[in-house]
């Protein structure tokens, strides 16, 4: 069926010029673009910063397994890689960024193999790699620290292995190795904890099916492998309530909507209520996990990068809207990809599952598997879609009008798409990247010796009023405090009411907050009545990146 | 004629799998017959089918009228003369509204019986009682047989008019009449007929040189006519530009372009630039968009109507459990189908491509709100699809499938209380209770607030017994007209002032909502009569005096 063969070392040479691609579009300006830390990035950040030279968290705790974060609790292995960066680089700001940076980049090649030994085909495997480097969900995960990434690198060089092993039986050490780098994954992120067996379990079906029941002990010994390998990952969930907590608070009957459908389920008989409360917990989900595919999500605005509705962008480029169906059609007519077909579409349909069991109506980032496979779909598309313009015969001009068209088409999808990441998505969402906390943080910190106390309420918002959460990360990060003194003087009444040092971050009653006497109060135009004080009082303006006002910092002296 | 519907329609009527069919669909759409509740533009065409019915005149008076009034657009004739049907026969009750359309529910799977006989040949034995089992236990069929509405009209007509281009002998004049029969029902089938014809002639079952000019032609006039008809009486530009080309005045979109734009101005990017990336292109884009969205997954098979309107509000077109034929059927038409077969799943894209002209509508728990007057077309081919899948499976999945499908069939059309307490806005079923308590308050002037329902003067011709023919206005051709009187009733606005009552006024009877009691003095306040209703979610207050408008 594969027509189209290139040579080996002008593989490496386009899969190394891939690689440059995806590094430059991931590592350009990386520090400025998102414009600002988000709060899971600064929680990690400070979190990392707090483990490498205390060996705890912020709150205390001793080399945890699961990082508390704000109102949701982390998985541990991005905020450890890290602390190894700290170490590494020593304190800036971009290096919450280099994980994810670094598995972005990986990806590109992890991809390249794993569709490489998927297909048979280096030019499936290239095709797929380009798309992964340019690919805006990405780039837009790679950029935003983001732990998905290393799970994702590592099933595709886990499954890689697990390919080459079952073209190679002899060489056994591969399918250890595939289902250590597996088991690696699942501590990743949390939903990978499900997903990852699902799919070893699918896989073993389909490749494995007739060995495993003739030779039972070599997989026997992988799975041992890969038990022990999860060992510590299976009693954090099955002992922490914060990893139980953690499955609870994003599970979706925490989603008002459904909570409203099972309040109108009548209470008469229990075996009919629970069936009805079955069924409509089922109704529910399977109808968000079919939403998953929805084509407006998926190409135009998936990814939430605007306010302009279906002007955004979407996880997928809008041209690869032709190539997918292309790729399936491809797939399905290709007699001899039986096995390949079954686990590329068990792929899609097990990674979507997060998101069918969650209270978000779309959450990308936990699509991420899904999108990648796309990716690698939309490759069998655009190589299927070459082979019938090569096909052509005479049709020279046709040909080239062709080439011509899609390469534009591809370059125009991708300078939309970088236009709204680098100018759009600033302006747009600069309040949902907690932007001005950096510049709030940096001059309380400037204030600092001039009051007793300084009182930052977060509630802020362009177009609406909001609790600004984490607040007390960006003041403990940007005012290098270190996380020993903040460990000991950190104290937290409610969510909405924590101390440390002079800082007090609560909501502010302005009516009483008002007469307090040598303090810095820090407040959005939502919780100050300006006509009540003298404009010299206003000693600063923050702004939100689209120039609306977004706190006062009044001296209450 | 009558030999052809001998041979095709009532032969196939005489086929017991058929007739098993057609009891069982029966069976699920009898139990719970009276729901759901008729919303209000329901109750409009159910009031407009009485009045036809018995003087030949709508609610407005006028005789045997073409063109009628909605609370959106411009109506059509088909619906509002189908729904008197029933009335004629059976008088002013819901039975009679809702019996033709169960009727024609039943002939649409009649009708797929035999398209799927005709497409798919020797092998069509079982695929046709699938395609004809899923539609009659369909949640969307099950809900539109039983209201008033023009989605399953259109449906009958267009299955009709793609039985008629396939069979082997052409009927000519039936097409002509079925085709408008086909216009007239709603304007987003003008957008249909051509594209379906053209197609259907011209590549998936070849005709006859003669037939092809004959019908294309035809086709092409039928839709001038009714166009140009249309275009000359007033707001008719309006009307289409509202209700079938939205896209082309989304503001949303306009906006949204500009605001980009300048945002890259800001950061200093040149404007000819900006105007490049950010172009009207969009408008396409965003057609497509909402097109590909609304023919998706979710709609078939995960929720198609979350407002209620045309089917259960937390259900797809299918029963969940058919998703899996569907991929198979689709996976296995792709891969090994006849040409014929393969053509076949265009329909669903030709029949729904009107939604591409639509701007689209977004709420926060769905990207898309979907046109399902639309989609409701396009399944009667998907459950071919299915019904395709279903005979590719083994022995005991397919009936674990059936099992399935039937269990969920049951539950949907059993349980309904649920989604009565879901839908109680748009389909109140306390309606009736609250519109006997205010005819029957006083035979005086009785105020009624109008913000429970945007067309409560139809509730209360449907559900009192009110003479038409002091209700009748002279309006010729009423577009988006809303009636704020109806005999001794006023509906009272936001805008409507309160004044204190005169020794000479009459005593007035008036049922206030929140709304307006926050706006009469607190000593009248006190002397109201608490009425609650849905529940509670639902609080009026009645007056026998005390209340005047200025």
């Amino acid at each position: 069926m594969f027509a189209i063969k290139l040579s080996a070392k002008l593989v490496l040479i386009i899969l190394i010029l891939e690689i440059a691609l995806g590094s430059f579009l991931r590592l350009y300006k990386l520090s400025s673009y998102p414009i600002q830390l988000n709060h899971d990035e600064i929680t990690q950040l400070y979190d990392a910063i707090s483990i490498a030279q205390t060996g705890k968290d912020i709150y205390g705790n001793y080399l945890p397994l699961i990082f508390e974060s704000i109102g949701d609790y982390k998985p541990p292995f991005y905020t450890y890689m890290t602390v190894l960066f700290y170490l590494i680089f020593g304190n800036h700001e971009e290096i919450i960024r280099y994980t994810s940076v670094m598995f972005g980049i990986l990806l590109i090649t992890g991809v390249y193999l794993f569709s490489k030994l998927l297909f048979k085909n280096r030019t499936v495997a290239l095709l797929s790699a380009f798309l992964t480097a340019i690919a805006p969900f990405e780039i837009f995960f790679s950029r935003k620290s983001f732990e998905n990434g290393a799970g994702i690198f590592c099933m595709t060089m886990g499954f890689s292995a697990l390919l080459y092993y079952s073209e190679n039986k002899k060489k056994l050490y591969w399918l250890y190795i595939g289902m250590i780098i597996l088991a690696l994954g699942m501590y990743t992120y949390f939903s990978h904890a499900i997903i990852i067996p699902l799919l070893i379990l699918c896989f073993g079906y389909i490749y494995w099916k007739s060995q495993i029941l003739a030779e039972p002990k070599k997989y026997f010994v992988a799975l041992i492998l890969w038990l022990i390998a999860i060992l510590p990952l299976l009693i954090l969930i099955y002992t922490s309530s914060e990893a139980r907590f953690r499955t609870q608070s994003v599970f979706i009957t925490q989603d008002l909507n459904l909570e409203q459908n099972l309040n109108l389920i009548p209470q008469e008989n229990l075996i009919i209520t629970s069936i009805l409360h079955l069924k409509t917990i089922l109704d529910f989900s399977f109808n968000r996990y079919l939403d998953q595919f929805n084509l407006s999500y998926l190409f135009l605005n998936g990814l939430d990068l605007t306010n302009q509705g279906l002007l955004g962008a979407g996880p997928l480029f809008p041209f690869q809207l032709i190539l997918i169906p292309l790729g399936v059609v491809f797939l399905i007519r290709q007699s001899n990809f039986l096995m390949q077909k079954k686990f590329i579409f068990a792929w899609i349909l097990i990674g979507i599952l997060p998101n069918g069991l969650t209270f978000e109506p779309h959450s990308p980032h936990r699509s991420v598997m899904v999108f990648t496979m796309l990716n690698i779909i939309s490759a069998l598309g655009a190589y299927y879609l070459v082979k019938l313009i090569i096909n052509l015969r005479n049709m020279c001009t046709l040909k080239i009008t062709f080439v011509l068209i899609m390469g534009l088409l591809v370059l125009f999808n991708f300078i939309y798409f970088w236009h709204i990441y680098l100018i759009n998505y600033p302006f747009e969402k600069s309040q949902f990247l907690q932007y001005p906390f950096k510049q709030v943080a940096q001059f309380a910190w400037e204030k600092y010796p001039d009051y007793n106390q300084i009182i930052f309420d977060p509630t802020f918002g362009e177009h609406a009023s909001m609790f600004g959460v984490g607040a007390y990360y960006y003041l403990g990060y940007y005012g290098n405090y270190p996380p020993a003194t903040f460990q000991k003087t950190y104290q937290r009444k409610k969510d909405t009411d924590l101390t440390f040092d002079k800082f007090s971050i609560r909501m502010i009653d302005w009516s009483q907050d008002y007469s307090l006497k040598n303090t810095l109060l820090i407040a959005s135009p939502w919780k100050i009545l300006l006509d009540s004080i003298s404009k010299d009082k206003i000693i600063k303006t923050f702004y939100f990146y689209d120039g609306k006002t977004a706190f006062y910092a009044i001296s209450l002296k | 004629m009558d030999k052809f519907l001998y041979k095709n329609v009532i032969g196939n009527f005489l086929n017991r799998p058929l007739i098993a069919i057609i009891f069982l669909s029966l069976c699920f759409r009898i139990i719970n017959f009276n729901f759901p509740i008729f919303n209000n533009e329901e109750v409009r065409l159910a009031y407009r089918g009485y009045t036809l019915s018995i003087s030949g005149k709508d609610e407005f008076g006028r005789f045997l009228p073409i063109i009628f009034n909605s609370l959106t657009d411009y109506q059509l004739p088909v619906t509002s003369y189908i729904t008197a049907i029933g009335e004629l026969l059976l008088g002013k009750n819901d039975l009679a509204v809702r019996l033709p359309f169960l009727i024609l529910s039943i002939l649409s799977i009649v009708l797929t019986y035999l398209i799927t006989k005709n497409l798919f040949e020797a092998r069509a034995t079982k695929i046709k009682l699938y395609s004809a089992l899923i539609l009659a236990v369909s949640p969307v069929f099950i809900f539109i047989s039983k209201i008033p509405n023009s989605t399953i009209i259109s449906t009958v007509i267009l299955l009709s008019i793609f039985y008629i281009l396939n069979c082997s002998k052409m009927r000519f004049i039936l097409y002509i009449f079925l085709s408008c029969c086909f216009v007239l029902i709603s304007k987003t089938n003008w957008f249909i007929l051509i594209p379906f014809t053209i197609f259907t002639i011209f590549v998936y079952h070849p005709r006859p040189q003669n037939e092809k000019i004959k019908i294309s032609v035809a086709s092409v006039v039928i839709i001038l006519l009714v166009v140009s008809l249309f275009l000359s009486i007033p707001q008719a530009k309006r009307s289409i530009a509202e209700n079938n080309l939205t896209i082309l005045n989304d503001m949303t979109l306009k906006n949204g372009i500009e605001k980009l734009r300048l945002e890259g101005v800001k950061t200093g990017a040149p404007f000819v630039i900006e105007r490049i990336i950010f172009n009207k292109s969009f408008y396409l884009i965003a057609g497509l968009s909402n097109w590909s969205s609304n023919i998706s997954l979710a709609s078939y098979f995960g929720q198609l109507d979350s407002t209620g309107q045309l089917n259960f509000s937390s259900l797809g077109a299918f029963n969940k459990i058919l998703i899996i034929p569907f991929l198979i059927g689709l996976w296995m038409i792709i891969k090994s189908g006849y040409r014929k077969e393969k053509l076949f799943l265009i329909y669903p894209l030709i029949v729904t491509w009107p939604i591409s002209l639509l701007s689209i509508i977004q709420s926060e728990q769905s990207l898309h709100i979907i046109n399902k007057e639309i989609v409701i077309l396009s399944i009667p081919f998907i459950a071919i699809i299915i019904a395709y899948g279903l005979t590719r499976v083994t022995k005991w999945i397919l009936i674990t499938i059936i099992l399935l499908m039937f269990f969920e069939a049951i539950l949907n059309v059993i349980f309904i209380s649920p989604e009565i307490l879901k839908t109680s806005v748009t389909r109140p079923v306390w309606m009736k209770n609250l519109i006997l308590q205010v005819v029957n308050s006083s035979n005086n002037k009785i105020y009624v607030s109008d913000d429970i329902n945007e067309n409560l003067v139809s509730f209360i011709e449907w559900y009192s017994k009110f003479d038409p023919a002091t209700g009748y206005f002279t309006l010729d051709y009423p577009y988006k007209f809303r009636q704020t009187k109806i005999g001794n009733i006023e509906l009272i606005g936001f805008s409507s002032q309160f004044r204190q009552c005169g020794q000479d006024d009459d005593n007035k009877t008036a049922f206030l909502s929140k709304r307006d009691i926050n706006r009469i003095d607190q000593d009248i306040k006190k002397l109201g009569k608490t009425l609650n209703f849905d529940n509670n979610k639902v609080i009026f207050y009645q007056y026998q005096k005390g209340i005047c408008l200025q």
